[in-house]
Protein backbone atom coordinates (compact mmCIF):
# COMPACT_ATOMS: atom_id res chain seq x y z
CA UNK A 1 0.00 0.00 0.00
CA UNK A 2 2.55 2.21 1.21
CA UNK A 3 4.66 2.24 -2.05
CA UNK A 4 1.33 2.99 -4.56
CA UNK A 5 0.51 5.65 -2.17
CA UNK A 6 3.98 7.20 -2.67
CA UNK A 7 3.78 6.93 -6.98
CA UNK A 8 0.05 8.93 -5.97
CA UNK A 9 1.19 11.63 -4.54
CA UNK A 10 3.77 12.41 -6.87
CA UNK A 11 0.38 12.07 -9.59
CA UNK A 12 -1.88 14.24 -7.06
CA UNK A 13 -1.23 18.15 -6.67
CA UNK A 14 -0.72 18.70 -2.96
CA UNK A 15 -0.97 22.49 -1.79
CA UNK A 16 2.25 23.67 -0.55
CA UNK A 17 3.02 23.34 2.71
CA UNK A 18 0.69 20.49 3.63
CA UNK A 19 2.96 18.74 6.00
CA UNK A 20 3.07 21.66 8.11
CA UNK A 21 -0.10 22.63 8.37
CA UNK A 22 -2.04 19.36 9.64
CA UNK A 23 -5.63 20.19 9.48
CA UNK A 24 -5.88 21.86 6.39
CA UNK A 25 -6.81 18.94 4.10
CA UNK A 26 -9.75 18.65 2.11
CA UNK A 27 -12.95 18.25 3.80
CA UNK A 28 -13.78 14.55 1.96
CA UNK A 29 -10.69 13.27 2.71
CA UNK A 30 -10.50 10.66 5.81
CA UNK A 31 -7.28 12.15 8.08
CA UNK A 32 -5.72 8.47 7.86
CA UNK A 33 -5.40 8.30 3.76
CA UNK A 34 -2.75 10.54 2.10
CA UNK A 35 -5.43 11.95 -0.93
CA UNK A 36 -8.42 11.30 -2.72
CA UNK A 37 -7.07 8.96 -4.88
CA UNK A 38 -5.01 6.63 -2.25
CA UNK A 39 -8.93 7.13 -0.47
CA UNK A 40 -10.87 6.35 -3.43
CA UNK A 41 -8.57 3.33 -4.29
CA UNK A 42 -8.12 1.48 -1.17
CA UNK A 43 -12.46 1.79 -0.77
CA UNK A 44 -12.81 0.00 -3.82
CA UNK A 45 -9.68 -2.34 -2.76
CA UNK A 46 -11.69 -3.64 0.03
CA UNK A 47 -14.84 -3.85 -1.46
CA UNK A 48 -12.92 -5.89 -4.26
CA UNK A 49 -11.19 -8.27 -1.35
CA UNK A 50 -14.71 -8.96 0.11
CA UNK A 51 -15.83 -9.88 -3.70
CA UNK A 52 -13.28 -12.43 -4.23
CA UNK A 53 -14.39 -14.53 -0.93
CA UNK A 54 -17.80 -14.27 -2.90
CA UNK A 55 -16.03 -15.30 -5.75
CA UNK A 56 -14.47 -18.24 -3.53
CA UNK A 57 -18.53 -19.13 -1.94
CA UNK A 58 -20.40 -19.68 -5.29
CA UNK A 59 -17.20 -21.26 -6.69
CA UNK A 60 -17.61 -24.17 -4.41
CA UNK A 61 -21.50 -24.26 -5.08
CA UNK A 62 -20.38 -24.41 -9.02
CA UNK A 63 -17.77 -27.04 -8.30
CA UNK A 64 -20.29 -29.22 -6.63
CA UNK A 65 -22.52 -28.56 -9.24
CA UNK A 66 -19.63 -29.61 -11.80
CA UNK A 67 -18.78 -32.83 -9.99
CA UNK A 68 -21.98 -34.05 -9.73
CA UNK A 69 -23.34 -32.94 -12.88
CA UNK A 70 -20.33 -35.09 -14.52
CA UNK A 71 -21.62 -37.99 -12.42
CA UNK A 72 -24.77 -38.07 -13.78
CA UNK A 73 -25.23 -36.20 -16.28
CA UNK A 74 -28.04 -37.92 -17.98
CA UNK A 75 -30.27 -37.18 -15.00
CA UNK A 76 -28.94 -33.62 -15.17
CA UNK A 77 -29.87 -32.90 -18.54
CA UNK A 78 -33.65 -34.20 -17.62
CA UNK A 79 -34.49 -32.18 -14.68
CA UNK A 80 -32.59 -29.35 -16.55
CA UNK A 81 -35.42 -29.91 -19.53
CA UNK A 82 -37.81 -29.23 -16.85
CA UNK A 83 -36.84 -25.53 -16.19
CA UNK A 84 -38.65 -22.92 -18.41
CA UNK A 85 -35.65 -21.48 -20.56
CA UNK A 86 -38.66 -18.64 -21.09
CA UNK A 87 -38.64 -16.90 -17.68
CA UNK A 88 -34.68 -18.18 -17.59
CA UNK A 89 -33.92 -15.77 -20.87
CA UNK A 90 -36.06 -12.65 -19.68
CA UNK A 91 -34.63 -12.82 -15.89
CA UNK A 92 -31.26 -12.75 -17.59
CA UNK A 93 -32.22 -9.65 -19.11
CA UNK A 94 -33.47 -7.98 -16.72
CA UNK A 95 -30.73 -8.53 -14.39
CA UNK A 96 -28.39 -7.58 -17.21
CA UNK A 97 -30.42 -4.19 -17.62
CA UNK A 98 -29.92 -3.83 -13.67
CA UNK A 99 -26.51 -3.81 -14.74
CA UNK A 100 -26.81 -1.18 -16.93
CA UNK A 101 -28.94 1.17 -14.86
CA UNK A 102 -26.22 0.56 -12.02
CA UNK A 103 -23.57 1.29 -14.33
CA UNK A 104 -25.45 4.59 -15.50
CA UNK A 105 -26.08 5.75 -11.20
CA UNK A 106 -22.43 5.38 -10.94
CA UNK A 107 -21.71 7.33 -13.88
CA UNK A 108 -23.89 10.14 -12.09
CA UNK A 109 -22.04 9.77 -8.68
CA UNK A 110 -19.10 10.24 -10.30
CA UNK A 111 -20.13 13.23 -11.58
CA UNK A 112 -21.67 14.55 -8.29
CA UNK A 113 -25.19 14.48 -9.51
CA UNK A 114 -27.32 12.88 -6.53
CA UNK A 115 -30.77 13.28 -8.50
CA UNK A 116 -29.04 11.21 -11.41
CA UNK A 117 -27.43 8.83 -8.83
CA UNK A 118 -31.73 8.25 -7.40
CA UNK A 119 -32.83 7.80 -10.59
CA UNK A 120 -30.95 5.21 -11.79
CA UNK A 121 -30.69 3.43 -8.41
CA UNK A 122 -34.52 3.10 -8.93
CA UNK A 123 -34.75 1.84 -11.93
CA UNK A 124 -32.06 -0.88 -10.51
CA UNK A 125 -33.87 -1.69 -7.68
CA UNK A 126 -37.40 -2.23 -9.91
CA UNK A 127 -35.68 -4.35 -12.55
CA UNK A 128 -34.36 -6.33 -9.11
CA UNK A 129 -37.77 -6.92 -7.84
CA UNK A 130 -39.18 -7.93 -11.17
CA UNK A 131 -36.19 -10.28 -10.71
CA UNK A 132 -37.22 -11.58 -7.87
CA UNK A 133 -40.95 -11.55 -8.83
CA UNK A 134 -40.34 -14.02 -11.89
CA UNK A 135 -38.10 -16.06 -9.44
CA UNK A 136 -41.35 -16.74 -7.12
CA UNK A 137 -43.24 -17.39 -10.23
CA UNK A 138 -40.29 -20.18 -11.34
CA UNK A 139 -40.12 -21.68 -7.91
CA UNK A 140 -43.96 -21.88 -7.45
CA UNK A 141 -43.97 -23.26 -10.49
CA UNK A 142 -41.76 -26.03 -9.37
CA UNK A 143 -43.89 -26.67 -6.29
CA UNK A 144 -46.80 -27.22 -8.01
CA UNK A 145 -45.00 -29.37 -10.44
CA UNK A 146 -43.74 -31.10 -7.16
CA UNK A 147 -40.08 -30.67 -8.18
CA UNK A 148 -39.22 -29.47 -4.99
CA UNK A 149 -36.26 -31.95 -3.13
CA UNK A 150 -37.17 -33.29 -0.14
CA UNK A 151 -40.73 -35.19 0.91
CA UNK A 152 -42.88 -33.95 -1.44
CA UNK A 153 -40.58 -34.34 -4.26
CA UNK A 154 -42.49 -35.98 -7.28
CA UNK A 155 -45.73 -35.77 -4.78
CA UNK A 156 -48.98 -35.74 -7.02
CA UNK A 157 -49.33 -37.20 -10.29
CA UNK A 158 -46.61 -37.36 -12.24
CA UNK A 159 -47.97 -35.82 -15.68
CA UNK A 160 -45.25 -34.46 -18.02
CA UNK A 161 -42.63 -35.59 -15.91
CA UNK A 162 -42.58 -39.77 -16.67
CA UNK A 163 -39.03 -39.21 -18.40
CA UNK A 164 -37.51 -38.74 -14.96
CA UNK A 165 -39.43 -41.45 -13.13
CA UNK A 166 -36.40 -44.14 -13.54
CA UNK A 167 -33.90 -41.58 -12.37
CA UNK A 168 -35.79 -40.06 -9.71
CA UNK A 169 -33.42 -39.36 -6.69
CA UNK A 170 -30.55 -37.94 -9.46
CA UNK A 171 -33.28 -35.36 -10.92
CA UNK A 172 -33.90 -34.48 -7.18
CA UNK A 173 -30.28 -34.01 -6.61
CA UNK A 174 -30.14 -31.74 -9.65
CA UNK A 175 -33.20 -29.33 -7.81
CA UNK A 176 -31.25 -29.57 -4.54
CA UNK A 177 -28.60 -27.68 -6.48
CA UNK A 178 -31.61 -25.48 -8.86
CA UNK A 179 -33.07 -24.14 -5.49
CA UNK A 180 -29.63 -24.02 -3.25
CA UNK A 181 -28.03 -21.71 -5.82
CA UNK A 182 -30.70 -19.86 -7.24
CA UNK A 183 -31.94 -19.62 -3.99
CA UNK A 184 -28.48 -18.09 -2.47
CA UNK A 185 -28.74 -16.01 -5.65
CA UNK A 186 -31.87 -14.55 -4.92
CA UNK A 187 -30.57 -13.74 -1.33
CA UNK A 188 -27.59 -11.43 -2.28
CA UNK A 189 -29.94 -9.77 -4.42
CA UNK A 190 -32.62 -9.51 -1.63
CA UNK A 191 -29.73 -8.33 0.80
CA UNK A 192 -28.96 -5.85 -2.26
CA UNK A 193 -31.97 -4.34 -2.53
CA UNK A 194 -31.80 -3.82 1.43
CA UNK A 195 -28.69 -2.09 0.64
CA UNK A 196 -29.54 -0.18 -1.69
CA UNK A 197 -32.43 1.40 0.68
CA UNK A 198 -29.67 2.38 2.87
CA UNK A 199 -27.73 3.68 0.10
CA UNK A 200 -30.43 5.57 -1.28
CA UNK A 201 -30.87 7.29 2.51
CA UNK A 202 -27.11 8.18 2.31
CA UNK A 203 -27.56 9.71 -1.08
CA UNK A 204 -30.79 11.62 0.02
CA UNK A 205 -28.50 13.33 2.74
CA UNK A 206 -25.93 14.38 0.71
CA UNK A 207 -22.98 12.09 1.73
CA UNK A 208 -22.83 11.26 -2.22
CA UNK A 209 -20.21 13.85 -3.82
CA UNK A 210 -18.08 14.13 -7.01
CA UNK A 211 -15.01 13.07 -5.10
CA UNK A 212 -16.30 10.78 -2.37
CA UNK A 213 -18.76 8.49 -3.91
CA UNK A 214 -17.44 4.56 -2.81
CA UNK A 215 -20.76 3.58 -1.39
CA UNK A 216 -22.28 4.11 -4.85
CA UNK A 217 -19.50 2.63 -6.43
CA UNK A 218 -18.66 -0.25 -3.84
CA UNK A 219 -22.73 -1.24 -3.49
CA UNK A 220 -22.27 -0.90 -7.85
CA UNK A 221 -19.72 -4.04 -7.53
CA UNK A 222 -21.89 -5.88 -5.43
CA UNK A 223 -24.76 -5.54 -8.19
CA UNK A 224 -22.86 -6.11 -10.95
CA UNK A 225 -20.72 -9.46 -8.80
CA UNK A 226 -24.60 -10.69 -8.31
CA UNK A 227 -25.32 -10.49 -11.88
CA UNK A 228 -22.23 -12.29 -12.72
CA UNK A 229 -23.00 -15.26 -10.73
CA UNK A 230 -26.46 -15.41 -12.34
CA UNK A 231 -24.97 -15.24 -16.32
CA UNK A 232 -23.36 -18.50 -15.41
CA UNK A 233 -26.39 -20.42 -13.12
CA UNK A 234 -28.69 -19.37 -16.35
CA UNK A 235 -26.68 -21.39 -19.28
CA UNK A 236 -25.75 -24.26 -16.56
CA UNK A 237 -29.26 -24.63 -15.06
CA UNK A 238 -31.35 -23.95 -17.77
CA UNK A 239 -29.71 -24.21 -20.81
CA UNK A 240 -27.37 -27.40 -20.69
CA UNK A 241 -30.05 -29.85 -20.40
CA UNK A 242 -31.13 -28.67 -23.83
CA UNK B 1 -8.45 24.76 -3.70
CA UNK B 2 -10.71 22.03 -4.29
CA UNK B 3 -9.69 21.95 -8.23
CA UNK B 4 -5.97 20.93 -6.90
CA UNK B 5 -7.47 17.98 -4.84
CA UNK B 6 -9.91 17.09 -6.91
CA UNK B 7 -8.98 13.54 -8.30
CA UNK B 8 -11.59 14.11 -11.16
CA UNK B 9 -9.21 14.09 -13.87
CA UNK B 10 -8.14 10.44 -12.74
CA UNK B 11 -11.85 9.07 -12.89
CA UNK B 12 -12.42 7.44 -15.73
CA UNK B 13 -16.06 8.45 -16.21
CA UNK B 14 -17.72 5.85 -18.87
CA UNK B 15 -19.46 7.63 -21.48
CA UNK B 16 -22.63 6.94 -22.37
CA UNK B 17 -21.99 4.94 -25.52
CA UNK B 18 -19.76 2.62 -24.22
CA UNK B 19 -22.15 1.18 -21.24
CA UNK B 20 -24.76 1.22 -24.36
CA UNK B 21 -22.33 -1.15 -26.22
CA UNK B 22 -21.14 -3.08 -23.56
CA UNK B 23 -24.99 -4.13 -22.64
CA UNK B 24 -25.63 -4.62 -26.09
CA UNK B 25 -22.97 -7.06 -26.74
CA UNK B 26 -24.23 -8.70 -23.31
CA UNK B 27 -27.69 -8.62 -25.13
CA UNK B 28 -26.14 -9.88 -28.28
CA UNK B 29 -24.29 -12.69 -26.06
CA UNK B 30 -27.43 -13.80 -24.02
CA UNK B 31 -29.24 -14.63 -27.50
CA UNK B 32 -26.20 -16.43 -28.57
CA UNK B 33 -25.67 -19.01 -25.91
CA UNK B 34 -29.70 -19.48 -25.91
CA UNK B 35 -29.42 -20.41 -30.10
CA UNK B 36 -26.84 -22.48 -28.77
CA UNK B 37 -28.69 -24.39 -26.29
CA UNK B 38 -30.73 -26.05 -28.96
CA UNK B 39 -27.84 -26.77 -31.63
CA UNK B 40 -26.74 -30.08 -31.12
CA UNK B 41 -22.71 -29.49 -30.57
CA UNK B 42 -22.28 -32.69 -28.80
CA UNK B 43 -20.01 -32.64 -26.08
CA UNK B 44 -18.98 -28.91 -26.99
CA UNK B 45 -22.32 -28.08 -25.48
CA UNK B 46 -21.03 -27.34 -22.14
CA UNK B 47 -17.56 -25.83 -23.63
CA UNK B 48 -19.55 -23.02 -25.65
CA UNK B 49 -21.80 -22.31 -22.42
CA UNK B 50 -18.85 -21.72 -20.84
CA UNK B 51 -17.05 -19.69 -22.83
CA UNK B 52 -20.24 -17.67 -23.72
CA UNK B 53 -20.49 -17.36 -20.21
CA UNK B 54 -16.77 -16.29 -19.43
CA UNK B 55 -16.75 -13.58 -22.46
CA UNK B 56 -20.06 -12.10 -20.42
CA UNK B 57 -18.68 -12.01 -17.44
CA UNK B 58 -15.17 -10.69 -18.27
CA UNK B 59 -17.05 -7.70 -20.14
CA UNK B 60 -18.47 -6.89 -16.94
CA UNK B 61 -15.89 -7.19 -14.91
CA UNK B 62 -13.78 -5.05 -16.94
CA UNK B 63 -16.04 -2.13 -17.84
CA UNK B 64 -19.59 -1.87 -15.53
CA UNK B 65 -17.15 -2.83 -12.73
CA UNK B 66 -14.16 -0.32 -14.20
CA UNK B 67 -11.20 -2.67 -13.58
CA UNK B 68 -10.12 -2.13 -16.67
CA UNK B 69 -9.95 1.60 -15.20
CA UNK B 70 -9.25 0.77 -11.86
CA UNK B 71 -5.66 0.94 -9.93
CA UNK B 72 -2.91 -2.43 -10.69
CA UNK B 73 -3.29 -3.47 -6.70
CA UNK B 74 -7.54 -4.19 -7.69
CA UNK B 75 -6.66 -5.79 -10.97
CA UNK B 76 -4.27 -8.10 -8.94
CA UNK B 77 -6.68 -8.11 -6.26
CA UNK B 78 -9.76 -9.29 -8.57
CA UNK B 79 -7.10 -11.38 -11.16
CA UNK B 80 -6.19 -13.44 -7.66
CA UNK B 81 -9.82 -14.28 -6.95
CA UNK B 82 -9.95 -16.08 -10.52
CA UNK B 83 -6.96 -17.66 -10.32
CA UNK B 84 -8.20 -19.49 -6.88
CA UNK B 85 -11.23 -19.94 -8.74
CA UNK B 86 -9.13 -22.38 -11.29
CA UNK B 87 -7.33 -23.64 -8.47
CA UNK B 88 -10.47 -24.53 -6.61
CA UNK B 89 -12.02 -26.29 -9.82
CA UNK B 90 -8.58 -28.01 -10.89
CA UNK B 91 -7.98 -29.67 -8.16
CA UNK B 92 -11.50 -31.60 -7.33
CA UNK B 93 -11.56 -32.47 -11.11
CA UNK B 94 -8.19 -34.20 -11.17
CA UNK B 95 -9.75 -35.94 -8.25
CA UNK B 96 -12.61 -37.56 -9.55
CA UNK B 97 -11.20 -37.94 -13.04
CA UNK B 98 -8.47 -40.25 -12.04
CA UNK B 99 -10.35 -41.94 -9.23
CA UNK B 100 -10.63 -45.29 -10.52
CA UNK B 101 -14.50 -46.52 -9.18
CA UNK B 102 -16.49 -43.12 -9.26
CA UNK B 103 -19.29 -44.15 -12.04
CA UNK B 104 -19.88 -41.60 -14.74
CA UNK B 105 -16.35 -39.77 -14.59
CA UNK B 106 -13.54 -40.77 -17.54
CA UNK B 107 -11.31 -43.12 -15.27
CA UNK B 108 -14.64 -44.89 -14.41
CA UNK B 109 -13.99 -48.61 -14.86
CA UNK B 110 -14.97 -52.08 -13.62
CA UNK B 111 -12.55 -52.12 -10.97
CA UNK B 112 -15.34 -51.11 -8.70
CA UNK B 113 -17.72 -54.05 -9.59
CA UNK B 114 -15.93 -56.77 -7.37
CA UNK B 115 -15.24 -54.52 -4.72
CA UNK B 116 -18.46 -53.43 -4.32
CA UNK B 117 -21.39 -54.99 -6.12
CA UNK B 118 -23.98 -52.25 -6.75
CA UNK B 119 -27.75 -53.11 -5.80
CA UNK B 120 -30.08 -52.15 -8.33
CA UNK B 121 -32.95 -52.85 -5.93
CA UNK B 122 -31.85 -49.79 -3.47
CA UNK B 123 -31.02 -46.93 -5.37
CA UNK B 124 -31.67 -44.18 -2.74
CA UNK B 125 -28.83 -45.42 -0.58
CA UNK B 126 -26.38 -43.52 -3.26
CA UNK B 127 -28.47 -40.43 -2.78
CA UNK B 128 -25.80 -37.34 -2.23
CA UNK B 129 -22.54 -39.18 -3.27
CA UNK B 130 -21.06 -39.01 -6.64
CA UNK B 131 -19.41 -42.00 -6.35
CA UNK B 132 -22.95 -43.33 -6.13
CA UNK B 133 -21.35 -45.79 -3.15
CA UNK B 134 -22.88 -45.12 -0.04
CA UNK B 135 -22.33 -46.38 3.41
CA UNK B 136 -18.46 -47.40 4.38
CA UNK B 137 -17.23 -46.74 1.07
CA UNK B 138 -17.31 -43.21 -0.17
CA UNK B 139 -15.98 -42.05 -3.08
CA UNK B 140 -12.84 -43.37 -4.50
CA UNK B 141 -12.61 -45.46 -1.28
CA UNK B 142 -11.03 -49.08 -1.49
Amino acid sequence: MSSAASTENAASAQPPGHGHVPHHHHPELSHHFEDLRQQRDSLTLGMWAFLVQEIMFFGGLFCAFLVYRTAHTEAFNAGSSHLDVKWGTINTVVLIGSSLTMALAVGQAQRGNRKGVVTWMLATGALGLTFLGIKAVEYTSKWEHGLVPGRFFLRGDHHGLEDILPMADKVELFYGFYFVMTGMHALHMIIGIGLMVWVLIETFKGKVTQNRHAIVENFGLYWHFVDIVWIFLFPFLYLLGR
Amino acid sequence: MAEQHSSTSHIHISPLWLNLTIFSSLMVLTALTVWAAFQDFGPMDFTVALAIAAVKATLVVLFFMHVKYSSKLVMLCAGAGFLFLIFLFAFPFADYATRPNVPGWPASTDVAAPLEPRDPEMPSTNRGSPGGSGGSTGPGGV
